[in-house]
């Protein structure tokens, strides 16, 4: 087995247990002043733990530039808040900022290599493994597939509308135009549910889930997670 | 127990919005026979089908296996007549094909080994057994529509409802499909407006439009009806013409 075969097949409760790891340990990190260093130094460590655990890397960089767009808007706003409201004076303020913008970028940046960016079925199951309440696995496996299909519904309405729009209109028409497609978007997507939930009861659905899974922890699954932990932590102390 | 596996009494049902779906529909279909219900769009074809599990529930009576469907037998109902959708889509909503098809399973609370057993067993005839880990919004139609096939068949229903069966398919995926169908010895009821799979699989023709049961009989009666067809929006079926024509059996 070749290291990148080794490497993707990790379990995904290995996944999970590493994000609340990084998760921790970033938020315990302070990255102002001297400790950027440290944040270069665990983003370089993700990046490689990205590079050795992406299973599709094909328009992965895209999917992640995509994302990071959301991550943007939400610095710019912690940004503006801090900015405004802090009650530190200008250097501090200017620390905090740093030191917020750190942690957050590495938590998105860890939430993307290891969960964001896999499928998230494996999860789901890893927390039924975990007998995590069912009412919490039916919110994520439903949550997952109405999310999937509202995605389908927007993106075909929104083709529909480009494929037969010619020409520029006023911009309230077009205003007009897009909250009608929401109107439809919400309709269909109601329409959608109701079948999918229909399709759910006539096979038995009484409120429980249930799955079967071949996930078994390996060697490589502890491997991995002691020298992510290992790393980390030495650049944390150091 | 009689003979008929599905059996409807002068059904009627209207949506909440008060449009009128069925009529006064009744047939019956034996165990074992293969019906197909044709009829245009909007004929009531599906809103008949979601009748015969209890998933909607209008005037008149509907009897599977000779048990009249009510609240209390709803359980076994769904675990007789397995229903499978138009849209493969609304039909597979858990992360793998495979969870889709060992769900039903566990709803009949059978063990963890022989619902993997039944699971692997379904997917291997269906051949698709390669596709089972694959998230389920990658795979295409002619794949999703086999698996959600394969939900219902697992489960071993003794009457095997289908909407639309073909719809969406490609020739190959389509043909796989009607020899399926034509191999497995089951109760079966079909609603459709492909009438190529009507003459292939039906042995009793039910037409429909605007609600009611306009015309009931063998294929060649229904099928073979020009004027009743393009009456209802219909068109005799190409294998019939060519079946006529003695080019094709």
């Amino acid at each position: 087995m070749s290291l990148r075969e080794y490497s993707v097949l990790l379990d995904p409760r290995t996944r999970f247990v590493s994000f609340l790891f990084c998760l921790v340990l970033f938020l315990v990190t302070d990255f102002s002043g001297g400790g950027l260093w440290k944040f270069a130094a665990f983003f370089l460590m993700l990046a490689a733990v990205f590079f050795l655990t992406y299973e599709r890397r094909r328009g992965s960089f895209r999917r992640f530039v995509r994302l990071s767009l959301y991550l943007f808007s939400l610095l710019l706003f912690l940004g503006l808040v801090l900015l405004v409201f802090s009650p530190l004076s200008g250097r501090a303020r200017l620390a905090g900022f740093v030191d917020l913008a750190a942690k957050t970028i590495l938590v998105f940046a860890a939430a993307y290599v290891f969960i964001i960016g896999h499928d998230f079925g494996p999860l789901i199951k890893a927390f039924y493994l975990w007998r995590w309440p069912q009412v919490i696995i039916n919110i994520l496996t439903f949550g997952y597939r109405y999310f999937l299909i509202f995605e389908e519904e927007l993106v075909s309405l929104f083709r529909a509308r480009k494929a037969r729009r010619i020409g520029r209109r006023p911009f309230f028409a077009e205003l007009k135009t897009t909250g009608s497609l929401l109107e439809s978007f919400f309709l269909r997507t109601v329409d959608r549910s109701e079948k999918i939930y229909a399709a759910l009861i006539s096979r038995g659905y009484e409120g429980r889930l249930d799955f079967l899974t071949d996930f078994r922890l390996a060697g490589r699954d502890f491997v991995f997670f002691v020298a992510l932990a290992v790393l980390f932590l030495a650049v944390r102390v150091s | 127990m009689n003979g008929k596996a599905i059996e409807l009494e002068h059904l009627s049902y209207t949506f909440p919005d008060g449009t009128e779906a069925l009529r006064d529909v009744s047939f019956y279909v034996e165990r074992g026979e293969k019906s197909v219900i044709i009829g245009p769009n909007g004929a009531g074809k599906s809103t008949l089908l979601l009748h015969l599990n209890g998933l909607l529930r209008g005037q008149g009576a509907v009897r599977i296996l000779g048990q009249l469907i009510d609240r209390n037998n709803l359980k076994k109902i769904r675990a007789e007549v397995g229903l499978v959708f138009q849209n493969p889509d609304d039909q597979l909503f858990l992360p793998t094909p495979f969870d889709d098809v060992a769900y039903g399973l566990f709803n009949l609370s059978a063990d963890r080994e022989e619902i993997a057993g039944k699971v692997r067993r379904i997917l291997g005839e269906l051949e698709v057994e390669h596709l089972a880990g694959k998230p389920s919004v990658h795979l295409s139609p002619g794949e999703k529509k086999r698996m959600s096939l394969a939900t219902v068949l697992v489960l071993e229903p003794e009457i095997l409802v289908l909407d639309e069966p073909s719809s969406d398919l490609d020739p190959g995926s389509r043909r796989w499909l009607v020899d399926y169908l034509k191999k497995r010895d089951a109760t079966m009821l079909l609603a459709t407006h492909d009438l190529d799979l009507a003459w292939e699989i039906g042995q009793k023709i039910i037409l429909m439009n605007k609600g009611r049961v306009v015309a009931e009989g063998t294929k060649s009666q229904i099928l073979g009806d020009r004027a009743l067809l393009e009456q209802n929006h219909l068109e005799l079926p190409l294998s019939y013409m060519l079946n006529k024509g003695g080019r094709h059996t």
